[in-house]
């Protein structure tokens, strides 16, 4: 049976039915959001939830301030950074070697650095490179990590003619003989 | 026992859900009442309470959807603008809270500084504007009416508990976000296979409700299978998935750090744009919502309502079966999903344009109220994106013109739809923001000198095809060897680069180029089939094409014969001047160099929804096709997300796998941004960075680097000094991607070259910096 209401009536219902239909809204906005926020550790398990890339990253923090030349039997000073981003503090080992213009390699110092989750540690290096090695290539790796050693070349100089230890001196565009620049 | 039934009329009239329609009815002016406001009140007040709140994700969400919906009804309300249909009116509320929200920033951001609030988009002075706007746009809005709760009427009583088949079209954006978020933690792409497959069936109930006439039905199907594809390719990856959205996010994390859009010194036309600059800034600052995810999950909404309005603009004229096919085929183009998520400022203009298209043909609207609705959308679409709304004004005035020479030769009296002062607001704000306010006319500068030293070349790249092929293909380029590449590369450097210090030839001939791993490809599940496949795809885009141009002439015999469904001369105009200017962009290597042809088509099909549906309509009734006509929509939705790959084997797309040339472009690594932020940071004053094809987005996306960096990523063309960028498809598969005049190329990333003349100076798994 059909029912005819008055204008006001027919007013008054409508907007009852307006109201509804916002709060309506309104709440189910609201529960999105509990639900999304608070059942995160269930939609982290379901692979629901953006996954944050774990990893370890190696630097020379003064890239364009590391020592270009280099002589057998003196000392080598530098610096390098250890990122972590793995969620959890870590105790990294890393080694530090000289490669030859023989192309052979020697360790010159190896260690351990802690890193907190989401820190940066800096480790300095200084070392006096054995008489015997003509120095061209300086690496420094993180054993057990998936990355490439971090590295910088030296041009080798005779012995006598190296000034002292190696400085922080801008790098010119020139790079080991026979590289053709850096 | 009595049945509610509530009269149609009285529910469809303007005044309804109020006494106004009763006081009117006795002659008396209504007035306002403090209830009529209540509704406007307590949800500003949710506004407030939510913003305070921003640790908690349901406050951060209410917000946002107070922030754009609340300013958009009352301002809605306050033009009194009505489209129609609910889809079409839930479209401009939208559209005009965002255009409430990009205005309001851009007052206060030219405004409040001078007076001492040097960061006016902040959360607490942006709250404050909203609050104030909101409360002036209630004032303003028609007495004697909730201005909000008349927004939300129901047209039916509201029923709860009824759950129907075809709300399960409902969830397809969620199971999109689910499916791409698993094959973002490394699980299978079945669930985004699933959503594909689901998007298919969704287009076929849509097809049936559309011909059942359940308009908004329809409506609601092409939303929802529209954001679900988009979603698809937006949520790929924990960064931001695509090209320019890169650059546009540089632009906005910009105005957020500033708290306050500034009109761009240098003409950058992307700084220009409030769609993605002033925009997410204030929604990000007022709703604590990063930035990313505003770009991820908002703006597909803005452009996901857009088939839906081709859909309210065809079925004035067309059957709703036939409407359904001219507005799915702007969802199922190639470039919908994947190009306009990459694409933020358009995705906002697109719904302004379509917007502005439902308004110039819609019978509810006239006189004043009528030109002040398409003033406002001009105004918005001109400050959302300039190549978009140099479009539109352009088709404006050619629709004016074509149908102007029309009524004087057919002699008629009609009231044109697009009138002189249209074309002329138009023309003005395009000069007035683009020309004189922000000097942001870099695209079109480059397109007449382009037009100057080339012409309009009419035929397209694609050098050694013929001139079907270069039609077909349109303007893409072709492939290279290595080889080849690297001494291209090499002249080209020195002969553009007067500054560069290459590497002597003795040095790098020592590093010849190789060719690169093989690519990720999924294997045929129809061995020999990619071909045919191919083919049957690009036979059925074309027979599409032809099904439009078919429409338009369609529209414009049955005006001239007075026989069969017959929509507005000018409409016909319209399309044709569209049709038009996609026959141009796709011949066209000039027009297309400043307004991608993909894209161009993807406007179009916003009108040309209905000279397609002209034809599907003849199609159906005369040779019952409407099954063949949604089997070839679904060809082309399956062909346009790279599904079809599954049947027929080849490279994934971005969205199936997990590797592959599109994963490498555009899923970018935590380590890849880690690595593009220490160089930045120590690179110096002295910039001169190299990567290959994909590094510049990495390097856009996590720092404040805006120049693009140098691509030639080979020992021929390096600069010595140079800082090298290497990315995880550099580092991990060895593979690096270049281009050269519109010609691609893959090779074998020159690791050996770098070790020997660079220092590696940070090193990651998925990227390395060399200097």
């Amino acid at each position: 049976m059909t029912e005819h209401f008055a204008p006001g009536a027919l007013a008054k219902q409508v907007k009852r039915s307006g109201a509804l239909r916002l709060g309506s809204a309104v709440l189910a906005v609201v529960a999105v959001g509990a639900v999304l926020q608070f059942g995160s550790p269930l939609w982290r398990r379901a692979g629901l939830v953006p996954v944050a890339q774990r990893f370890v990253a190696l630097s020379l923090p003064h890239p364009r301030d590391l020592p270009t030349h280099l002589g057998p039997g003196r000392r080598l000073v530098f610096d390098f950074d250890v990122a972590n981003y793995t969620g959890a503090a870590i105790e990294q080992p890393w080694r530090a070697s000289v490669v030859g213009t023989d192309r052979n390699a020697f360790l010159l110092r190896s260690g351990t650095v802690a890193v907190p989750a989401g820190g940066t540690r800096s480790v300095e290096v200084s070392v006096r490179v054995p008489q015997h090695v003509s120095p061209a290539l300086v690496e420094v790796g993180l054993p057990g990590r998936h990355l490439a050693p971090v590295e910088f070349h030296l041009a080798p100089v005779p012995s006598r003619a190296a000034p002292g230890p190696s400085t922080y001196a801008a790098s010119p565009s020139g790079v080991p003989p026979g590289a053709g620049g850096r | 026992m009595s049945t509610l039934v509530v009269p149609e009329p009285a529910l469809a009239g303007p005044e309804v859900g109020s006494g106004m329609a009763t006081s009117a009815s006795q002659g008396i002016t209504p007035r306002r009442r403090p209830g009529d406001l209540v509704t406007t009140a307590l949800l500003l007040g949710a506004l407030d309470v939510a913003v305070s709140h921003p640790h908690f994700l349901a406050a951060r969400l209410l917000a946002l959807a107070i922030a754009l919906l609340l300013p958009g009804a009352l301002a809605v309300e306050a033009a009194r603008a009505s489209f129609g249909s609910r889809y079409a009116q839930a479209a401009l509320v939208l559209g005009a809270g965002v255009a409430v929200i990009m205005g309001l920033a851009l007052v206060m951001s030219t405004a409040l500084p001078p007076l001492g609030v040097e960061r006016p988009l902040d959360r607490e002075p942006f709250a404050i504007g909203l609050n104030v706007v909101a409360a002036a746009l209630a004032l303003v809005c028609p007495k004697g009416r909730d201005p909000v709760l008349n927004l939300v009427k129901p047209s039916e009583p509201l029923r709860f508990g009824r759950p129907r088949p075809w709300h399960l079209v409902l969830l397809l954006p969620v199971l999109a976000t689910v499916g791409v978020e698993r094959l973002n933690s490394g699980h299978s792409a079945i669930v985004v296979q699933l959503t594909i497959g689901a998007s298919a069936l969704a287009l076929v109930v849509g097809f049936l409700e559309a011909r059942a006439g359940r308009h908004q039905r329809a409506q609601t199907v092409l939303f929802c299978t529209a954001l679900a594809l988009l979603y698809l390719f937006s949520f790929r990856g924990n960064y931001l998935f695509g090209y320019d959205v890169q650059q546009e996010f540089q632009r906005f994390s910009y105005t957020f750090g500033a708290g306050r859009w500034s009109r761009p010194a240098d003409g950058d036309p992307y700084a220009s744009m409030l769609s993605i600059t002033a925009l997410p800034a204030a929604l990000s600052k007022l709703t604590s919502i990063s930035g990313m995810y505003l770009f991820k999950g908002l703006y597909p909404v803005f452009v996901a309502l857009v088939p839906g309005l081709s859909y309210e603009l065809a079925r004035r004229w067309l059957n709703g079966a036939a409407a359904f096919v001219g507005a799915a085929y702007m969802i199922v183009l190639t470039d919908f999903s994947s190009q306009l998520v990459a694409l933020a400022r358009q995705e906002t203009a697109f719904l302004f344009f379509a917007l502005l298209v439902v308004a110039l043909f819609a019978e509810e609207l006239s006189g004043k109220r009528r030109q002040a609705a398409i003033a406002a959308l001009l105004a918005a679409l001109v400050v959302s994106h300039y190549s978009t709304s140099y479009v539109a004004v352009a088709l404006l005035g050619s629709t004016w013109l074509g149908y102007g020479v029309l009524r004087l030769a057919l002699r008629r009296r009609a009231v044109p739809a697009v009138g002189l002062v249209t074309v002329l607001l138009g023309v003005g704000m395009v000069v007035g923001w683009d020309v004189l306010y922000t000097h942001s006319t870099h695209n079109v500068t480059k397109f007449v000198a382009s037009m100057a030293v080339q012409g309009l070349r009419i035929l397209p790249y694609g050098k050694g095809q013929s001139l079907i092929q270069r039609y077909l293909s349109g303007n893409v380029g072709t492939t290279m060897s290595p080889a080849r590449y690297y001494a291209a590369v090499g002249a080209a450097a020195r002969a553009s680069e007067p500054w560069l210090h290459p590497y002597p030839a003795s040095l790098t001939r020592l590093y010849p180029a190789h060719a690169a791993p093989p690519t990720y490809s999924l294997p045929a599940l129809l061995p020999g089939s990619a071909t045919i496949m191919k083919d049957l795809v690009i036979l059925v885009d074309e027979l599409l094409l032809l099904a439009i141009a078919c429409g338009v002439a369609l529209s414009f015999l049955r005006r001239l014969t007075k026989r069969g469904v017959r929509a507005p001369l000018e409409l016909s105009v319209m399309m044709l001047a569209f049709l038009a200017f996609l026959a141009l962009i796709r011949l066209s290597g000039t027009v297309a160099g400043s307004y991608n042809a993909d894209r161009a088509q993807l406007q179009a099909s916003i009108v040309l929804a209905v000279a397609l549906g002209m034809s599907a309509e003849w199609l159906i009734v005369r040779l019952r096709a409407g099954a063949v006509l949604v089997a070839a929509l679904i060809l082309m939705l399956l062909a346009g997300t790279g599904e079809t790959a599954v049947i027929t084997g080849g490279p994934p797309s971005a969205i199936l796998a997990n590797s592959g040339t599109q994963y490498d472009y555009f899923v970018i690594s935590s380590g890849e941004v880690s690595a593009a932020r220490w160089l930045v940071a120590n690179m110096g004053p002295h910039h001169v960075v190299y990567t290959d094809d994909f590094g510049p987005l990495r390097i856009w996306d996590a720092t404040s680097f805006a120049p693009l960096p140098h691509t030639w990523l080979t020992p021929t063309a390096l600069d010595r000094g140079a800082w090298v960028y290497a990315t995880a498809s550099d580092v991990v598969q060895r593979r690096a991607y270049g281009s050269i005049s519109g010609a691609r190329v893959s090779y074998r990333f020159p690791a050996r070259f770098l070790h020997h003349v660079d220092d590696l100076v940070y090193s990651d798994p998925t990227a390395r910096v060399y200097h």
